[in-house]
This record gives C-alpha cells, structure tokens and sequence, in this order.
C-alpha cells in the first residue's frame, strides 16, 4: 500500500490480529443480539487494530525516508572489522552478504551482515524497502549504536538497507 | 614494559571470578538439597527459606553477565525472577522441586553465559582500566625491540591510533603527515614510519569511501618481527591492504604505549578495537 511517496508495509502480526479479532466480532455477533447491538463502536475499534499499525509504519518510514539523503552524504564506508565502540553515533555504510535475518515478521528486522573482515548486528526500527533475504549482498546505510542502547558491543542502526547483488541460490 | 608503570591493578583474575562461578550452581542446588531434606511435615524449618540459595545465586549469575562485553540479557534478568518465583505471593507453592528446576536452570545458563558470551573482564574492571592479553604481550615485545622511539612520535602515535578507531579518518592521516613532517628523514624507528604513511594513506582513502588501490604502501618481510599479524601472500592484494592498515594501527597502539605514558588511559579507551584487531 503507499500513501504519498511512502510504501506503507504492516507487519503480519498486525494483520494477523486483525483477522482473528474480525473473525471474533462476527462469530459473536452472528450468535449475541448483545454484540450486533453494540457494532457501531466495535467496527470502528476493529478497523483501529489496522489503521493505528500501518500510520506508526507510514510515520517511522517517511521519517527514515527523510533521513537516508543525509546519511547517504556523510557516511563513509567502511569495513566491518572497523567498526568498535569508539564510533558510536557516527554514520557508517558497509556492504556485505546477510548471514541471518530475525524478526522480520515483526516489522523490526534484524540482520547479520558480514564482509571479509568481520560480521555485524543490523537493527532496523520499520519495515525495509526492499525484501532482504539470507545470502543477500547488500549495502547498509546507519548509524553506529550500542546493542543495549548504553551497554552492549557496537552494532548498527540501519536507516536503509538496499540489495547490491541478488542471492546466488 | 615495566610493571610498576602499568595501570593494570590486578594480577590473579581468576582468584576471585571462578569462585563466583562456582557459587551459583553450590548456592542453588545446596539450598536445594538442604530444602529435600527438611522437606517432611514434622520439619521445623520451612523449606522455602533454603530458595535464598537461588535468589542469591541469581544475582551473582547476573553480576557474571553484567561484567562480560556482551550482555545476556536472560542471566542479567535472572534475579527478577527469582523475586518473582521466591519472594512474590503466588498461587503456586515454593517447593523442593521448583527450587530444583529453577538450580538447574541457573547453572544451566551459567553454562550458556561461558559458552557463548565471552570472558569476563578482570574484577569486573572495563577494559578503560587494564590492558589485557594478547595485546599486553605484544607492547612489551615492542618496548624490547623499538625502545628508541620519542615521547613526541608516541604522542602522535596515540592520537593518530584514537582518531582512526572514532572513524575520524581525515584526522588521523593529518596527525600521521605531522608525525612523518615531524620525523623527517631520520627516523629512528622506520617501522613507525611506514605505519604512519600506512595510517595516512588508508586514512585518506576511507575518508573517501575510496577502493583500495592496487598498489600501496605495506610493510616489507623484514619488519615481520615487530609485526602484530604474519604477513599474507604478496599474490592476495585485499588480504596485504587489510593487513597491513591492522599491523600499522598495532603498531602505533604499542609504540604509544610504550612511548607516551600520558596517552595511556586514552589508549586504554580503545583497547577493544585493538583487541579486535588483533583477534580478526
């Protein structure tokens, strides 16, 4: 779905819970005068399980969108292995191939990215652009965080992460 | 490099931290055993009162995880539990069993937290604090074999060394030209020379998000000896590069540290890159 320039990408979690809860009201209300009597706010806060999730989704990927030109200006690239806790807060952009990716169901993927020199933690706080699988070559663009926000080995914080190179497989 | 100058304040480590490590499985399944034992009706001790075995053992577990590099976010919330299991009224009795599950689990993840979550900094003391194997052996190597370098070129080597590890990469090669502009031609040391010009060569070309290029300056087979990692096969360009920018940055790490005492505690800040560097 896109609104304006942004392509709008609800979790399956969101979805999911949407459809159980649309399958709840309508069992329920097939079976209890109670509940069809009481529709005309229980449709409203059913379409709100869907309505709330995709503008948090549209609000934290227009304001990635915004931030990604700026990132791309001042990053510089580096190699995986240079990357350390000294550099916290300061841009970076590796390429690499995604060894594993997690929580992509929920709309907060994290990826393993690694080069020749090293392997890293790549969070991302929104749905990406594009579909990034295992043995994707990618291009990471973010920022280097702490795991923990103030504890934790160094990883990034991925404003955009974009394929370079399709899989092999 | 002299004891008596190093910041490290602790010798024995292990003294103290297996100790530790033990505690949490000794406490846990002690109170457990201790709670089976006086688990009959007509004992005059509750047996819920042997569970601060597993509540104390939790916190140490959490303490263990807490003074690792990498956190384990399940060992660091072990003593949430504990107070949740143990302490909170609940619906569920506090029993033998539960204590023994809940020992098991505890040493279980002590396991866990060895296995996959590094070592435990000395004491707990943060890197800031110590310099620690294998970068500690090689400073002394170089404090042996490159004794003549200046307090100003280790100076330069400090600052050029914690520049490039918070990726001010411009800053460094610009402290690297000072310290070859400063060293001239009479360098005493030309192994700290060349990773000076390593330093600013690499610097600028990252600051450029540049390739690497097919021919730059590396270090030559007869500086292998003061050399932090063996050189690779001239045939492998990316490994030579790699390398080279590694052993430069080693190179001026334990060339400060043993030059500059003044610039120790700001090396102590990026111990962990040069351990990484090392370790890669």
């Amino acid at each position: 779905m896109k609104i304006g320039n942004v392509e709008v990408k609800p979790s399956i979690i969101s979805i999911a819970v949407f459809v159980i809860f649309t399958v709840f009201l309508l069992a329920a209300s097939v079976n209890s005068p109670d509940v069809r009597s009481q529709l005309i706010w229980l449709i409203p806060c059913l379409f709100m399980l869907l309505v709330i999730p995709i503008a948090l989704n549209y609000m934290s990927r227009s304001q990635y969108a915004d931030i990604a030109p700026q990132y791309e200006e001042e990053a510089k690239t580096v190699r995986v292995k240079l990357i350390n806790e000294n550099m916290i807060g300061k841009p970076v952009r590796i390429e690499g191939v995604v060894e594993r990716v997690h929580f992509q169901i929920l709309n907060r993927p994290q990826y393993l990215v690694a080069d020749r020199s090293g392997a890293i933690s790549v969070k991302m706080f929104t749905s990406p652009d594009e579909d990034v699988k295992v043995n994707d070559v990618v291009e990471v663009l973010g920022q280097v965080i702490r795991r923990y926000i103030v504890v934790g080995d160094p990883v990034i914080n991925c404003v955009s992460i974009r394929k370079i190179k399709k899989s092999g497989n | 490099m002299s004891d008596k100058n190093s910041p490290c304040i602790l010798q024995k480590p292990d003294t103290f931290l297996h100790p530790l490590e033990l505690a949490v499985p000794v406490l846990s399944l002690g109170g457990v055993l201790l709670a089976m034992l006086f688990s009959g009706p007509e004992s005059p001790i509750d047996v819920r009162y042997f569970a601060a075995g597993c509540i104390i053992s939790s916190f140490i577990l959490a303490y263990l995880a807490w003074i690792r590099p990498r956190k384990d976010i399940v060992a660091l919330t072990t003593p949430i539990y504990s107070f949740l299991f143990f302490v909170a009224p609940s619906d569920f009795a506090v029993n033998f069993v539960l204590e023994l599950l809940y020992a098991v689990s505890l040493t279980i993840l002590l396991i866990r937290l060895k296995m996959r979550f590094g070592a435990a900094t000395e004491y707990g003391l943060s890197r800031e604090k110590t310099l620690e194997e294998p970068l500690k052996t090689y400073c002394e190597t170089i404090s042996r074999q490159a004794n003549d370098i200046s307090p100003g070129s280790g100076h330069y080597a400090a600052v050029a060394f914690a520049r490039f590890a918070q990726g001010d990469y411009r800053l460094a090669a610009d402290v690297a030209d000072a310290a070859l502009a400063e060293m001239g031609n009479n360098s005493p040391s030309p192994v700290l020379a060349t990773a000076f010009s390593i330093i600013r060569e690499q610097g600028l070309l990252l600051e450029e998000s540049a390739e690497s290029p097919a021919e730059f300056i590396e270090f030559s087979s007869q500086d292998s000896d003061v050399l932090a990692r063996s050189l690779p096969p001239a045939n492998k360009r990316n490994d030579c590069y790699e390398v080279s920018l590694d052993n430069a940055l080693l190179f001026l790490y334990a060339a400060a540290w043993t030059a500059s005492l003044k610039d120790r505690p700001l090396l102590l800040t990026g111990q962990g890159f040069a351990q990484k560097l090392f370790a890669s």
